[in-house]
């Protein structure tokens, strides 16, 4: 009987802990077998996925997954965050090449969807890389990776929950910021083959099927075929304006880098710094058209300083290859 | 009955135990018995952190006297009826020296009634105490420091509640912030007094703010005293700020804010000054030996004369100066002034007049936009750059401001 073979095997699906995360991060079950291999559970919804433009973390290699409970769909909205069913987990992986050349784990995020709002756990990995521990305070790691061709030893920053936030943030309340349609609208290697992440996400059903479905997308750091507005547009979006936005952390600066504003203020443009301090990097405005490195936006990405790098949190490296781009970008205006 | 608390441990142990000496001030929102003790140890900065985030409605973190060592922001979010407090602003310092990761030293944040008492923040890497959408935040017996001399590597704000409401700060103490010690922006009633802020390039700002009252204060040594100002482009622009009653002295520091920011235009020798904003009411205050301006009032025109804001009135008007005293008997150089300001010291020297009590630069579109009140004698030059930006023809006539506002009402809330 059926019935007597269920009470045997333990139905595979993902734990949701009720309040505070699990200790560790085995017990949600996202992944089988061993949980250093990181191969989702996909049989219990979780699905890998990439985007076109990442946010840059110290250039932490990233996986990132979704887990949508059975029966739920996402509404399809472009333009904007996903609005992602309650019970939804939202998986980001953080390593690095060590210097030796294996794979060093750091931490896995996770945003989980409650009915009272989205919960941010971070687990960080222990020394043996077999499971993460639940961390909330988290704290400075100092992490040596192989980068760009180069051995580098710099400070890493594990975020406590409120920094989380401070990033995660929409009128006060924690969102995710990833998932859009237009950065999600990408060819992704699935086990089975490579896919478009949308057409997959409808076919799965996790996704709603749209009535006039667009073909925008945010173009990678990379796409040769992509213009240098829109490229900077989109990574200023997607490393910018989760803060950088009127319902962000940052509205009190007045300066909002979401890709659909067109307000040339707002956007920087010979707009004088408000609270920058020493940010200002002795410049005038936010960007000088024409002059690059005479704008603060640049200075900021460029700066090591901790009072006065962009991002705020999650940035001890500077980004080289966002840098030329938006070198590029304003030298051109 | 002591704990040793390892910070390793998920969930924080809260100390609990009676207060038996503390006299309330307030009873309606916080039980007093409610105490979390992070004691001075080692692991005091995690345990802290832990405690921000952790606490419950209606607690007190208390820190006993000492200095705590920070290595990243301490930040509370989305808290309710928290006191923070301290041993004394001379016996509790939270100093971020050694911060490598934050872009202030605490930050609070979509938090309501909550309450900073009784330390100090020093030396943070950038902001020292910023509270950001907070609604009915108080400050009282909290000090911002940065040791030594002030430089422009010091963090921009000391005190810096932003989009909050109902902001309540006495008995406070800045020192040596790059921008403002004491700086209140894109807030609503709000009410700063019985503080001293010194050595700050701006000792008290109010930006971008509507109903406050700055008063019962001391301001000295600062590059200019208290500023009252409007910048294009945030969330709300300013209006009805009274600033009174205040003593603002020997406002002469020579201006050392990052070159490019807004407050690196300020006259070294500003007692107060009021730019681009309206509705405001200056009495009653000592303005003495500030050796620019006792009183500047300006336009940011002055400074961009392109705002691209199109909401944005530039030309301050509503402004009401009355019953002010004023001493000035110093001189002050034109070296190490902004060039602007370096241009009107110089001008004002080849016109054979001295330094006046009240200057404006003249960007105002009706003489009655600034009504005066004061003493006879009190001196009085206009740039007036309306007619004339390169400043050639400058009025010293007062008699145009004889006019008066309707005073403004005070600011009435229920601080936490």
């Amino acid at each position: 009987m059926q019935c007597n073979k269920k009470e045997e095997e333990p139905l595979n699906k993902v734990n949701i802990p009720e309040g505070d995360g699990f200790p560790m991060l085995s017990e949600y079950n996202f992944f089988k077998g061993t949980l250093h291999d990181l191969i989702p559970n996909e049989e219990a919804g979780v699905l890998p996925y990439d985007l076109n433009m990442p946010l840059f973390s110290d250039y932490a290699m990233k996986q990132r997954f979704i887990y949508v409970p059975d029966g739920n769909i996402i509404p399809y909205e472009e333009g904007q965050t996903l609005d992602l069913p309650i019970g939804s987990v939202l998986i980001k992986h953080f390593y690095y090449t060590s210097t030796n050349g294996t794979e060093k784990y750091i931490e896995t995020r996770l945003l989980i969807h409650k009915a009272e709002g989205w919960q941010a756990e971070t687990y960080e990995w222990n020394e043996e890389q077999t499971d993460a521990n639940r961390n909330i305070i988290g704290g400075n790691r100092t992490i040596s990776a192989h980068i760009n061709g180069t051995d580098q030893s710099f400070n890493y920053l594990i975020p406590n929950v409120n920094q989380c936030k401070n990033c995660h943030a929409f009128n006060g309340k924690q969102e995710p910021i990833g998932p859009v349609i237009e950065n999600l609208n990408k060819n992704f290697s699935y086990s089975s083959g490579s896919a478009n992440q949308i057409a997959t996400w409808i076919a799965m059903g996790i996704l709603e099927a749209p009535i006039n479905p667009s073909t925008a997308h945010w173009p990678s750091m990379n796409e040769s075929n992509a213009s240098t507005e829109d490229k900077a547009r989109a990574y200023l979006a997607v490393n910018c304006s989760s803060c950088h936005r009127l319902e962000g952390s940052a509205a009190n600066s007045g300066l909002y880098l979401e890709y659909a504003n067109q307000d040339s203020l707002s956007l920087g443009f010979w707009k004088n710094p408000v609270a920058a301090g020493g940010g200002s990097g002795g410049f005038s405005y936010v960007i000088k058209p024409g002059y690059a490195d005479e704008s603060i936006l640049l200075y900021r990405m460029i700066s090591d300083v901790v009072n006065e790098r962009m991002p705020e949190i999650g940035r001890n490296l500077s980004h080289d290859e966002g840098i030329a781009l938006i070198r590029e970008w304003i030298d051109n205006m | 009955m002591k704990f040793k608390i390892n910070y390793s441990f998920v969930y924080l142990l809260y100390i609990v135990f009676p207060l038996v000496l503390i006299s309330s001030c307030k009873d309606d929102a916080v039980d007093e018995e409610k105490v979390i003790v992070i004691k001075n140890s080692s692991t005091a900065a995690d345990e802290a952190q832990m405690a921000f985030i952790e606490v419950e409605e209606g607690y007190t973190i208390q820190f006993e006297g000492g200095t705590y060592d920070f290595t990243n922001t301490l930040s509370m979010d989305g808290k309710t009826n928290i006191v923070i407090k301290g041993a004394g602003r001379e016996v509790t310092y939270l100093d971020f020296s050694g911060q490598t990761a934050g872009g202030e030293g605490v930050l609070v944040t979509n938090s309501s009634n909550i309450r900073f008492e009784n330390l100090s923040i020093i030396d943070a890497t950038g902001d020292a105490l910023k509270a950001r959408d907070c609604d009915r935040i108080s400050f009282v017996g909290v000090g911002t420091i940065w040791s030594g001399t002030p430089d422009a590597g010091n963090g921009a704000y000391g005190l810096y509640p932003v989009l909050c409401t109902e902001v309540y700060i006495d008995n406070c103490y800045a020192y040596g912030a790059s921008d403002a010690g004491i700086y209140v922006g894109q807030s609503d009633k709000v009410i700063v007094k019985n503080s001293l802020a010194e050595g700050n390039v701006a000792g008290i700002e109010i930006e971008n703010t509507t109903n406050a009252d700055v008063f019962d204060n001391e301001a000295t040594d600062n590059t200019g005293g208290i500023l009252v100002f409007d910048l294009p482009g945030l969330t709300q622009y300013g209006s009805h700020v009274r600033v009174f009653n205040n003593n603002v002295y020997d406002n002469n520091r020579a201006n050392f804010a990052p070159s490019g920011n807004i407050v690196g235009n300020v006259p070294a020798g500003t007692g107060c000054m009021i730019l681009s904003t309206n509705t405001v009411e200056i009495f009653n205050n000592s303005l003495s030996e500030n050796d620019f301006a006792g009183i500047l009032v300006a336009s940011y025109l002055i400074i961009n004369d392109t705002p691209n804001d199109p909401n944005f009135q530039p030309l301050p008007y509503s402004i009401f100066i009355h019953d002010n005293s004023h001493t000035m008997t110093g001189t002050i150089s034109a070296a190490n002034q902004p060039s602007l300001v370096a241009d009107i010291i110089n001008l004002l020297v080849s016109n054979n007049l001295d330094q006046p009590n009240i200057l404006l630069d003249g960007l105002i579109l009706l003489p009655t936009a600034v009504c005066v009140q004061e003493d006879a004698g009190t001196s009085f030059v206009n740039m007036n750059a309306l007619n004339d930006m390169s400043f050639q023809s400058i009025i010293t006539d007062i008699s145009v401001h004889d006019c008066t506002q309707t005073p403004l009402s005070a600011v009435e809330f229920d601080p936490f």
